[in-house]
């Protein structure tokens, strides 16, 4: 099997890595260093393993910050494409590093850790004992190879009055699809944090219609024997997204918070139910395959998965200036219906789980934050898609549980919460709407803002407004903006506004496309609704 | 690729970081692999035996399995690594999963010899993965053949090497890529080839021949079905092009077709692939091919 694809990308990741390393400031005369010779480290005795070759094929990650602490991560790989990523089946001493200049001349914690190969060589690590609000740069050593460097950020102190936050929103990167252009636009920014809200990974695996046409081995190519199931598949999966040099790059930038879609498992999955009707006995194996890899791949501060169980609800503040509450809308939710089922309009029905529901509802409830934030995997807002008379909706989102919506937007409403934004993605679309209390009735007061964010690669090249966008908007008056280009979206937060800017690629079948803001919108303190920025 | 001026920088900065206290903080859980316990997993690979016809990589071939059985009370995960003797290839190298107890879980892979391999007797292993010392390993025998010889009168492409400019899938749709070189002229997915992106022509479908053969003809099957027809969702016009020292060169031309197969012939070349470029179809949106078939029809002698 050739892996020309494999060097043309290992070698473009190591021009990223040269470009940030030079920045440092070489000295050659510390070549005879004992720590270049990997000696040094009273642990780290003649049979201590080493890799085969450079272990840092995937780049390095951070995540989840709170005020004085935030994950780093990275797996160890020689081989993206290989499998177990070329490693050999034994434990890897990382040292690891954070320092608050990108020379590392003041290096503020450093400790380290065996990567061991049960989870894929990964590396997380709590860094904690941090100062809020605070710039830090991060990288690991492994042997004699040391990794790229990383820039992360705390979150501000949970009180600080804080004047101005900035964060970008994205989803939905299938590699097949193509170059993930957006994201070497938005590591241009200095964005203080990255939400992924889902669709980080696709099952389908490389696809033979790819964009980036490409001589994949036989294991990563699609259809060989059906969809990424078992573990290593998946493992292989995010080996192959995470070798992108974009990717790793906006992972380099800035800390990230995630959580998953469907993708991660499989195509429209719900709790124990897949769509494709696999018994639960065995897509539940295939759950506990997917959230492992997902696990191993991620910069999460969440406990690690046990079997299918994968808790990825969790709550971050961002000063008295924002609080994020990011869900997870597919383990939890009722079974995906058709929408003439009666079920449709069960009231029992939720894409959340009760549990979430009110861990929501208390939390927005309690918090003093002047933006209150959701982060969840679709769009709340009603989409009707059928135009004239007669409604039809995807029953794979919101529109899908009627009840559920009702009782987070009737539960905002109630409990006086103020300032709410939605965050979305999954649509493979930008659509920017207002949420009433009953999207039924033109005098229904508004209770939040929702700005859903197009994919970064998912759905080809895109146009900026297509057939079905404009039934969107004819058939929804509480769409304020659509647009079908790929992408992402780049926020500014003050305490008088919330500032979303739409940036888009013009296509990402090539890669370098030139990037522009398409549009901005915002929403003033205290009067909900969306208006032109 | 990298410098030692990169390396060196690294190190003066680990040097500078000397003093500063260590932290062996790791995430909950992550310390409890410090150990592994000896899972009681049980590996399989079955069939026992299996025989491989050598080349025609797009011929059906039998599936193996291999299987991972938690024997014990407790779930566990359990990583297993495939190999075969040398020059056998594997459609996955290996297999990972959660294993609930006293279950079997197991997946398919494919087998295959590539062109010219030797006929003999050839062996698949899997080891199941443990640190130190080495886990179980199971064996499998595999009967490479050769395939029957091509004669002057049957289907050069059959079971070749094909290479589509892409292939439609879905979540729940897959055309295989060798689907119009399987000898199947059934349209389905698993039997015949759809290209992905609708409108998007010219789409190719490309078949290399493992050496030079001559032909004369070449019969396109499109697509029909209990629901539709050629003139509403089959090829319309195409051109067949041969591969012949490094160009490809144009032997025939189909224009405005409507039919379920068409038989285009031309002067004989021998050639090492040859390629359909779909340039429209009848709905406008996708190529489709049930099956391609090339013959050197001898002439007949007077």
């Amino acid at each position: 099997m050739s892996t020309s694809l494999g060097r043309d990308r290992l070698l473009a990741a190591s021009a990223t890595r040269r470009r940030f390393l030079t920045l440092t400031g070489a000295s050659a005369a510390a070549a005879l260093s004992p720590w270049l010779l990997g000696i040094a480290s009273g642990s780290d005795g003649p049979a201590t393993p080493r890799p085969s070759g450079y272990p840092f094929a995937l780049g390095v990650a951070s995540g989840d910050p709170l005020p004085t602490a935030v994950v780093i991560w990275t797996r160890l790989v020689v081989d993206p494409l290989a499998p177990f990523g070329g490693m050999d089946y034994l434990r890897m001493p990382v040292e690891w590093q954070v320092a608050e200049d990108e020379n590392f001349r003041r290096v503020v914690r450093s400790g380290s850790v065996q990567a061991v190969p049960e989870w894929a060589h990964s590396v997380h690590v709590d860094v904690t004992g941090l100062r809020p609000a605070r710039q830090y740069f991060y990288r690991f050593r492994c042997g004699r190879e040391v990794s790229p460097v990383g820039r992360t950020r705390t979150a501000p102190a949970a009180n600080a009055s804080l004047d101005r936050f900035s964060f970008a929103f994205v989803s939905c990167q299938s590699w097949t699809s193509g170059y993930y252009t957006a994201y070497a636009d938005l590591a241009r920014y200095d964005y203080e944090l990255v939400v992924h809200l889902g669709d980080y990974l696709y099952e389908y695996g490389a696809r033979p219609e790819v964009a980036r046409q490409a001589e994949l081995p036989t294991h990563l190519r699609y259809p060989t024997l059906g969809e990424t199931w078992s573990l290593d598949q998946y493992r292989d999966q995010y080996a192959l997204f995470k070798a992108d040099p974009d990717l790793q790059a906006a992972h380099a930038a800035a800390p990230w918070i995630t959580t998953i879609d469907d993708h991660e498992v499989a195509d429209n999955w719900a709790d124990e139910a897949a769509y494709d009707g696999e018994p639960w006995e065995t897509f539940l194996i295939r759950r506990a395959n997917a959230f492992r890899a997902h696990w191993e791949h991620m910069p999460m501060r969440v406990p690690k998965p046990v079997g299918p169980d994968l808790p990825l609800y969790r709550r971050f503040t961002f000063g008295d200036l924002m609080e994020l509450n990011i869900l997870d809308t597919r383990q939890y939710r009722s079974p995906i219906v058709a929408q003439a089922s009666p079920e449709w309009q069960d009231p029992d029905r939720s894409i959340t789980g009760a549990e979430q529901e009110a861990w929501l509802l208390d939390g927005m409830g309690a918090s003093t934050a002047r933006w209150n934030v959701i982060g969840q995997q679709n769009a709340i807002a009603q989409l009707d898609s059928r135009a004239g008379a007669g409604q039809t909706f995807g029953m794979d989102r919101w529109d899908g549980y009627p009840a559920s919506r009702a009782r987070v937007l009737g539960g905002i409403h109630e409990r006086g919460v103020g300032n709410v934004i939605s965050i979305g993605g999954d649509l493979h679309r930008s659509i920017a709407s207002d949420l009433a209390l009953d999207a039924g009735d033109p005098g229904a007061p508004l209770v939040a803002a929702e700005f859903v964010g197009t994919s970064i690669s998912s759905g080809g090249d895109g146009v900026d407004i297509d057939a079905a966008g404009q039934r969107t908007l004819a058939e929804n008056p509480h769409v304020k903006y659509v647009n079908v280009q790929r992408g992402y979206v780049g926020c500014t937060v003050t305490p008088d506004l919330w500032r979303s800017d739409y940036r888009v690629v013009e296509y990402i079948t090539r890669p370098g496309a030139p990037a522009s803001t398409r549009t901005s919108l915002v929403v003033e303190d205290g009067r909900p609704g969306i208006q032109a920025g | 690729m990298r410098t030692s001026t990169v390396v060196a920088t690294a190190a003066v900065s680990m040097l500078v970081s000397a003093g500063v206290a260590h932290q062996t903080g790791a995430l909950p859980g992550q310390a409890d692999e410090a150990r592994p316990s000896a899972a009681p997993v049980e590996l399989a690979v079955a069939p026992q035996q299996l025989e491989v016809l050598a080349g025609l990589p797009c011929l059906p071939h039998p599936a193996m399995n291999v299987s991972l059985t938690n024997q014990g009370a407790e779930p566990v995960f359990a990583d297993s690594f495939l190999t075969a003797d040398e020059p056998l290839e594997l459609s996955r190298p290996s297999f990972s999963s959660y294993l609930p107890p006293g279950q079997e879980v197991s997946v398919p892979f494919v087998v295959t010899a590539p062109h010219g391999t030797a006929p003999g007797t050839y062996e698949v292993t899997g080891e199941l993965l443990q640190r130190l010392p080495r886990g179980d390993t199971v064996t499998a025998r595999v009967e490479v053949t050769a395939p029957p010889p091509k004669t002057p009168g049957s289907n050069v492409l059959l079971g070749e090497r094909a290479t589509p400019s892409s292939s439609y899938v879905t979540a729940s749709t897959a055309f295989n890529p060798c689907g119009a070189v399987d000898g199947d002229r059934t349209w389905s997915h698993a039997t015949a080839w759809n290209s992905a992106n609708s409108g998007v022509f010219p789409s190719t479908y490309e078949v290399t021949l493992p050496e030079p053969r001559t032909m004369n003809r070449v019969d396109l099957y499109t697509s029909q079905s209990a629901s539709s027809t050629p003139e509403r969702h089959g090829l319309r016009d195409w051109d067949v092009e041969v591969l012949v020292n490094g160009s490809w060169r144009t032997v025939a031309q189909v224009r405005g077709n409507t039919q379920l197969v068409v038989s285009s012939v031309f002067e004989p070349v021998e050639t090492t692939a040859l390629r359909v470029v779909a340039l429209a179809s009848n709905d406008g949106k996708y190529a489709r091919i049930a099956e391609l078939e090339a013959y050197y029809d001898v002439p007949e002698q007077p």
